[in-house]
């Protein structure tokens, strides 16, 4: 028989667990961009065991673990696309290391779905200042399909346009590399990832 | 001479260093410090060992901690083959030795929790001395299954302490690390050496296992002259040396046993030896 003070011991410890995994549960709101390869939130999370395989194969060092702050994923990995993007190489080497199908294989880099970019027209250079920027077209490794400029008119200007980047969001495969390269900086970006 | 004690620190180290070179060799740094290039780079995945103790490649075959890919299959409500292949090399090589082999021999937290008691004893910290039946942890293992079925997700390996201080020094994961500081709070002053007797999920997995081993301690009762000493540092329990003192039987069987052979060097007599017959 467990004593009485053996018990609530056990009660208090086990009050731990649930306060921590509650209070991971309400953190939890903000998804994290993950390598390639998660086919959803709820998949990856409920496969990767923060084994840290895919951080250490990342050819780029793209790959960083979340810290207790992200609520669920806490210990997972997530790529911070402004500090440094998926390079989409064609072997995956985060996939391919992944011992539980956290990630699971892409066939090839335009087949990655790790979210959408967005492109906040109010501080984009190109939309706001009339710029001729096109960063965000030039690197990216999906020219002219996932990203693509248009020519529109410039309100009140007869003789300049605005060289506008367009998201097809249907081949957008969420890499990151226009976050990592936009020249807008106030800090946010002017384009951003929707992880998926 | 502390040959067992010895020999079990330098396993204790060599398994961080063993996977501490290849980061290393492959120009990156430890505690996720490495930064970020522009053209790709060989990485340590490379390596002929590579990885932690959740999962890790040695000469290109996977290897995963079963406990976790249990949680991973009451999780995702799945099971893979290719699951069982990585995780049967690491469950029989410990259970064949003796299950807790693993918390004795490789585990950090276990050598934490190890030094924590020793800073215990030598500043005389006052402590509430509370205690919990070594099976709590068998529940634990069974609470996290069914944590990792509710919620979707391997809970344990989130928040995991024993995964704590290696993912921080190889790739600079925190997350465990407030589990690890709560846990050390715990056993300075409440509990002494209650999570690796009584809590840990992990622990209690293979305790399950633990009677299955080839190894344990073999206690000759006609050189025996009941001084004590080897209750005095057992790291499991003292209660599971009775019954090889009182002469019931012959070997410590507790499934709970480390094998961490503190027994064999306490011994004045030299009377307990590690016999696999």
């Amino acid at each position: 028989m467990m004593e009485k003070e053996n018990l609530s011991l056990a009660a208090l410890v086990g009050a731990g667990f649930i306060a921590a995994q509650s209070i991971l549960g309400a953190l939890g709101g903000g998804k994290l961009l993950k390598p390639p390869g998660a086919v959803s939130d709820e998949d990856f999370i409920s496969r990767c065991i923060s084994c840290g395989k895919c951080v250490l194969a990342c050819p780029y060092g793209s790959i960083l673990t979340a810290t207790v702050a992200d609520g669920r994923a806490a210990g997972t990995p997530y790529i911070d696309p402004r500090r440094k993007a998926c390079r989409l190489c064609v072997d995956f080497p985060c996939i391919e290391v992944c011992p539980t199908g956290a990630l699971s294989s892409v066939d090839k880099p335009s087949d990655v779905r790790m979210g959408t970019a967005v492109i906040d027209e109010r501080i984009c250079a190109a939309y706001s200042k009339g710029h001729r920027c096109e960063v965000c077209y030039r690197v990216c490794p999906l020219i002219n399909e996932a990203i693509s400029v248009e020519f529109r008119d410039r309100p009140g200007d007869d003789i300049h346009m605005i060289f506008a980047p367009i998201v097809n969001e249907e081949k957008c495969v969420g890499c990151g590399i226009c976050v990592e390269r936009c020249v807008v900086s106030l800090p946010e970006t002017a384009v951003t990832i929707v992880p998926r | 001479m502390k040959r067992w004690l010895i020999a079990r620190r330098f396993v204790q180290v060599a398994v961080w260093v063993i996977l501490s070179v290849p980061i290393l060799s492959y120009g990156f740094s430890l505690f996720g410090m490495t930064s970020p290039v522009d053209n790709r780079i060989p990485t340590p995945s490379e390596a002929l060992i590579f990885g932690s103790l959740s999962s890790a490649d040695i000469l290109g075959f996977g290897i995963t901690d079963p406990y976790a890919t249990l949680q991973v299959a009451f999780a995702a409500k799945t099971f893979e083959v290719t699951w069982l292949w990585a995780l049967m090399p690491v469950f029989l090589f410990y259970v064949i030795l003796g299950a807790r082999v693993f918390c004795g021999w490789v585990c950090p937290v276990n050598l934490v929790l190890e030094f924590t008691d020793w800073l215990r004893k030598k500043f005389k910290i006052p402590n509430a001395n509370r205690s919990l039946p070594r099976k709590t942890k068998i529940g634990v293992m069974v609470f996290f299954l069914l944590v990792a079925f509710a919620v979707s997700q391997p809970l344990f390996e989130n928040i995991s302490p024993i995964a704590a201080l290696g993912k921080t020094l190889l790739f600079g994961s925190l997350a465990g690390l407030g589990t690890l500081l709560g846990i050390i709070v715990l056993e300075l002053f409440w509990a002494p050496r209650i999570w690796c007797r009584s809590l840990c999920p992990l622990g209690g997995f293979y305790q399950v296992f633990g009677r299955i081993g080839l190894f344990r301690p073999h206690l000759d009762k006609s050189k025996c002259t009941d001084c004590g000493g080897c209750k005095e540092v057992c790291i499991v329990d003292p209660v599971i040396l009775e019954p090889a003192l009182t002469g019931e039987t012959k070997k410590v069987w507790a499934g709970d046993c480390m094998r961490c052979g503190a027994c064999i060097d306490n011994c004045p007599e030299k009377c307990i030896k590690m016999r696999s017959y």
